[in-house]
């Protein structure tokens, strides 16, 4: 096997590839990448960590057909290091490789590419053109609410439903829970809602960063993204997502119109007295909110916004981590919260058309 | 008119039925049998097995023997010489009492019963098979009564498919035999595989003033070599609850319980809450999860208002005390204090030559705080194993002092977990004043028979009320322990056990009974448990609430958590799983604290430097100095060492200067 390649367009690939190799694995060559040539001027360049699984088509210029798997991460140390636009790889001897860049000089351990693992077929499914951007944000607007505890391995991804026009997306780590829903025309017309793991959503991320159209096709236990020549797959988390529905408070005793900024501002001025186990307290009275916290290490600090509120007192405590990080994925100045008890759920939704909403359940401090 | 349905079983299914409760594998008849020549008055007892069991047992032993008329009866169901009436159950003796064992094992096998008393010209001789009398005949033997099974279970395919192979069937048997001679010293035992003599052991003295007591040389002589050595025996009487123990160093610690050997009377038995007893009263010396060698025989007096039920169990592994409670506490407490005296928590084990002083990071048992280990033990505890470290379950131990925390609502009777729960509480709002409090009740707490003294020799190497502060920092070894020089000695601390101790303890200064910041779930995360511990939920939800947990019974064996406490993202259900489980086991109150301090511990634990995180010497030497303020005896749910010190003598002498 030898072929000639771009520097840059092997970059592109190897990028992705190398993030998705897994290191850690107890098998040594899912740390590989597969390069294997495919026809005269294709190179398939292939990484999985079995659960999400890259495939790209880089335009390369093959001399003698073949394939070989190399280290990833080293791959793409070596190849970005090198001088010049052009390099050459060639399959050595006893499955070392040798990478050749003008004057530079490689020998790399590789692996036999006949023991790299089958990476999920893309060419049945049923990819319907969609939205980049929208796809984006979606997953941007919930990603950050996914459980990271792998004993709830059902938490660990993002709901994912779509009828074709709409799309929405849920997650929650059992604290807090965050809600989107946009149009998504032409989008995979699903019957259940499918959980995407988060490893699998960060990589669909990073394929979209670079794409301005995609496809995106559901084939059980797969999801698959083609962005030109870059297809991912990635597995499906097989088991029930919680009924989300019944925890979104549907009426509410209070409410609570705010300035989002104001809002943020002063959250993060309280989380410097605040902790990883203690809250923040929100006390509303008329046309007032009240952000107050204290650590007994540090000191206390209290701070009065101007807010829209006509119900009677309250107070309520919660982490603040959770409500900034769900401000800050809202577009709009204001920001609404529904209350109903102080054990209650919250609801935070931004002011307008956006359909977004946060839940996040009070603390008792 | 139809057939009747139910039947009256004929003898022989009945005896078959009996002896599938009582003949499980070769070992359960050689100790039937050997109990038969125990309560016989035998002092010399031969047994011989071959193929582990399947072929042969024969039990020999030199006792009363028997008149021909009760030989004949002695293999009828229910025939036996040591029962007469149901209230002598409550006193009972013998090891023996159902007489239900001979016929049992005779009609499973082919049995052969040779009896003479000292005073009888001849020995009779029964031969029995499958249950059937087959043959009775006059014979010459010496005094006594030997047994002889053959082809055990020969009639009952299903059962012999269940043994194992010879090897496994041999060592039941040898176990069986060990666990009757260590309660029997004056007793000659005598055990042969296949001709082989496996077990030999001679009279000897029991330990303490109970007759029938544990031989310590019987113990040795049993247990063998490396273990025996460091056996340390001690007896005490609590409440007529009389405990003898003999206790192996903490060094011998096991990852199972099958170390510790529990007797109860003269019987061998399984019992969780005497397990769990014993573990305590070793406290942190052995972590979480490990359990000591031990050999620990409990008897209650006949006269005492204690009570035990021998007759749970067919084959009779099992007891039921009347206050199971107070008789664990009294093993607890004379484990306590033989660990406390013992002479391995003083020594340089003979291999280590090198003396060093570690102290835990909770007070051991009975004011010791200093326990000197030996090197090897140390670099065990040692293992890089973050995880461990950084979420530090180990040490069931409760340090003394809390033991004899005031309760002031004891008196308050009531049943089951209502009287604990009040107990818990009235704990929880003590607590603030607990610490001056302990230290005004721990003299009154070392009352009874403890030998005085011992402990006082191991004080002295309580750092002193300004050590830390004192030390002159040296440097930091391995990123892990911070290297000091202090007058005349050397002194290693682990900077994570160090500075987790001291959070610990802000913490624990600074939350007192309900304020532990609680973060409601969104969904009620559910969790299977056993009906026990369904009960505890329902019982006991405001102490769960104290410690930060809302837990609500979800119908079946499920709960639902509602909210868990702060700070205890990713494990909380594993904690609550523990709580439960200790709850419904022991009755709580100590489970209670031990959980509470868990969640202070696992939050400390968050926020504060581990071993791999580089110091600047202001920053170690700050942690020094803060480690003044810290009571190292005060309760804490990891024990740890912190601290390991050299005396310059010492690494002088190893220098050969």
């Amino acid at each position: 096997m030898e072929f000639r390649i771009h520097k840059t367009e092997f970059v592109r690939g190897l990028r992705l590839a190398q993030s998705i190799a897994d290191r850690k694995s107890t098998m040594p060559m899912l740390a590989n990448v597969l390069l294997r040539t495919v026809g005269k001027n294709k190179l398939l360049v292939a990484a999985t960590d079995l659960n999400v699984s890259l495939s790209a088509q880089l335009q390369a210029t093959a001399t003698t057909e073949g394939g070989i798997t190399v280290n990833a991460k080293a791959l793409h140390d070596i190849v970005t290091s090198l001088p010049g636009e052009e390099l050459t790889i060639k399959r050595a001897d006893n499955g070392w490789a040798e990478i050749h860049a003008g004057k530079v000089n490689y020998r790399v351990v590789g692996m036999p590419d006949r023991d790299f693992p089958k990476v999920p077929d893309h060419r049945e499914a049923p990819f319907a053109d969609v939205d980049a951007a929208a796809l984006r944000e979606m997953i941007d607007r919930t990603l950050f609410s996914v459980c990271n505890d792998e004993t709830r391995f059902h938490l660990n991804g993002v709901l994912f439903e779509s009828n074709g026009s709409k799309a929405r997306m849920v997650s929650t780590d059992g604290h807090r829970l965050s809600k989107v829903e946009r149009p998504l025309p032409g989008g995979p017309q699903l019957t259940a809602g499918v959980i995407i793991p988060k490893k699998g959503l960060l990589e669909i991320k990073r394929v979209l960063d670079g794409a301005s159209s995609c496809k995106l096709a559901v084939k059980t236990p797969y999801v698959f993204l083609q962005a030109d020549d870059l297809v991912l797959a990635v597995k499906l988390i097989d088991a029930q997502f919680p009924p989300y529905e019944q925890v979104i408070p549907k009426d509410h005793k209070r409410s609570l119109v705010v300035d989002r900024h104001q809002l943020i501002d002063a959250l993060k001025r309280a989380q410097l007295m605040s902790s990883e186990t203690r809250g923040v307290k929100m006390a509303m009275e008329n046309g007032k909110l009240t952000v107050a916290s204290d650590n007994p290490d540090v000191g206390e600090v209290r701070e009065e916004l101007e807010a829209d509120y006509a119900g009677e007192a309250m107070a309520i405590g919660f982490n603040p981590k959770y409500v900034i990080e769900l401000l800050g994925q809202m577009a709009s100045d204001q920001v609404g919260l529904d209350l109903g008890g102080e054990l209650d759920p919250g609801l935070f939704k931004p002011l307008g058309a956006d359909e977004y909403v946060g839940v996040v359940m009070p603390m008792r401090i | 008119m139809d057939a009747p349905v139910i039947e009256v079983l004929p003898d022989p299914v009945i005896d078959q039925i009996a002896a599938g409760e009582v003949v499980e594998r070769p070992a359960s008849v050689v100790k039937e049998l050997v109990e038969n020549a125990l309560d016989a008055g035998a002092r010399t007892i031969t047994v011989d097995v071959e193929a582990g069991g399947r072929a042969l047992i024969r039990v020999a032993d030199d006792g009363v023997g028997m008149a021909p008329d009760d030989a004949g009866r002695a293999l009828l169901r229910h025939a036996t010489s040591k029962l007469r009436a149901v209230d002598d159950l409550w006193t009972i003796g013998t090891m023996g009492f159902r007489g239900e064992a001979l016929p049992s094992i005779a009609s499973v096998s082919r049995l052969t019963l040779t009896t003479r008393r000292r005073d009888d010209l001849a020995a009779t001789r029964i031969e029995v098979e499958a249950g059937r009398v087959v043959d009775v005949t006059e014979a010459g033997a010496p005094p006594g009564t030997t047994v002889e099974v053959r082809d055990l279970l020969h009639n009952v395919p299903a059962r012999l498919k269940f043994l194992k192979g010879e090897a496994t069937e041999s060592s039941h048997v040898t176990e069986a035999v060990s666990r009757l001679a260590m309660t029997h010293p004056h007793v000659h035992f005598r055990l042969r595989h296949g001709g082989r003599t496996v077990v030999d052991c001679t009279p000897a003295a029991p330990v303490g003033d109970v007759a029938d007591g544990i031989g310590l040389e019987r113990a040795r002589a049993l247990l063998g070599g490396r273990l025996a050595e460091r056996l340390h025996a001690v007896t005490g009487e609590e409440g007529g609850v009389r405990v003898i123990a003999l206790l192996g160093a903490p060094s011998l610690a096991q990852s199972t319980s099958r170390g510790v050997q529990l007797y109860v009377g003269r019987r061998f038995v399984r019992d969780r809450g005497l397990l769990h007893a014993v573990t305590m009263g070793f406290g942190e010396l052995v972590p979480r999860g490990r359990y000591p060698v031990a050999i620990v025989m409990v008897d209650v007096d006949r006269d005492g208002p204690q009570r035990v039920d021998v007759n749970v169990h067919p084959q009779k592994l099992e007891v039921r005390f009347s206050d199971a409670g107070a008789v664990q506490a009294a093993v607890r407490h004379v484990v306590r204090r033989g660990v406390a005296a013992a002479p391995w928590l003083g020594e340089a084990a003979g291999a280590a030559p090198v003396q060093m002083h570690a102290v835990a990071s909770m007070g051991p048992p009975l004011d010791a705080p200093a326990r000197p280990e030996r090197a090897s033990d140390l670099a065990g505890r040692y293992a890089r194993d973050t995880t461990r470290a950084l979420f530090p379950m180990g040490g069931l131990a409760r340090p003394s002092q809390q033991e004899r925390l005031p309760v002031p609502v004891r008196a308050a009777e009531g049943s089951g977990p209502s009287r604990w729960v009040a107990e818990v509480r009235a704990r929880m709002a003590a607590r603030g004043a607990a610490a001056a409090e302990a230290e005004a009740t721990a003299a009154s707490g070392a009352t009874a028979s403890a030998p005085s003294g011992d402990a006082g020799e191991l004080v002295a190497a309580t750092p002193a009320p300004e050590f830390f502060g004192r030390l002159r920092y040296l440097g930091q070894l391995d990123r892990t322990f911070l290297v000091c020089e202090a007058a005349g000695e050397l002194v290693l601390i682990d900077q994570h056990a160090a500075h987790e101790r001291v959070e610990f303890q802000r913490l624990r200064e600074r939350t007192t009974g309900n304020d532990i910041p609680v973060q409601r779930l969104l969904f009620p995360q559910t969790l299977e448990v056993t009906t026990e511990q369904a009960a505890v939920v329902e019982d006991a939800a405001d102490v769960l609430a104290s410690v930060g947990f809302e837990v609500e019974p979800f119908g079946g064996g499920t709960v639902a958590v509602k909210a868990v406490p702060a700070g205890l993202r990713h494990e909380p259900s594993g904690v609550l799983r523990e709580l439960l489980a200790d709850l419904a086991d022991h009755g709580g109150s100590r489970a209670v604290e031990e959980r509470f301090d868990h969640v202070l511990a696992t939050v400390a634990c968050h926020s504060v430097v581990r071993a791999g995180d580089l110091l600047s010497p202001r920053e170690a030497e700050a942690l020094l100095a803060s480690m003044d303020g810290v009571d190292f005896r005060a309760h804490c749910p990891h024990g740890r060492p912190v601290l390991l010190r050299m005396a310059v003598s010492e690494i002088a002498r190893r220098l050969g200067r």
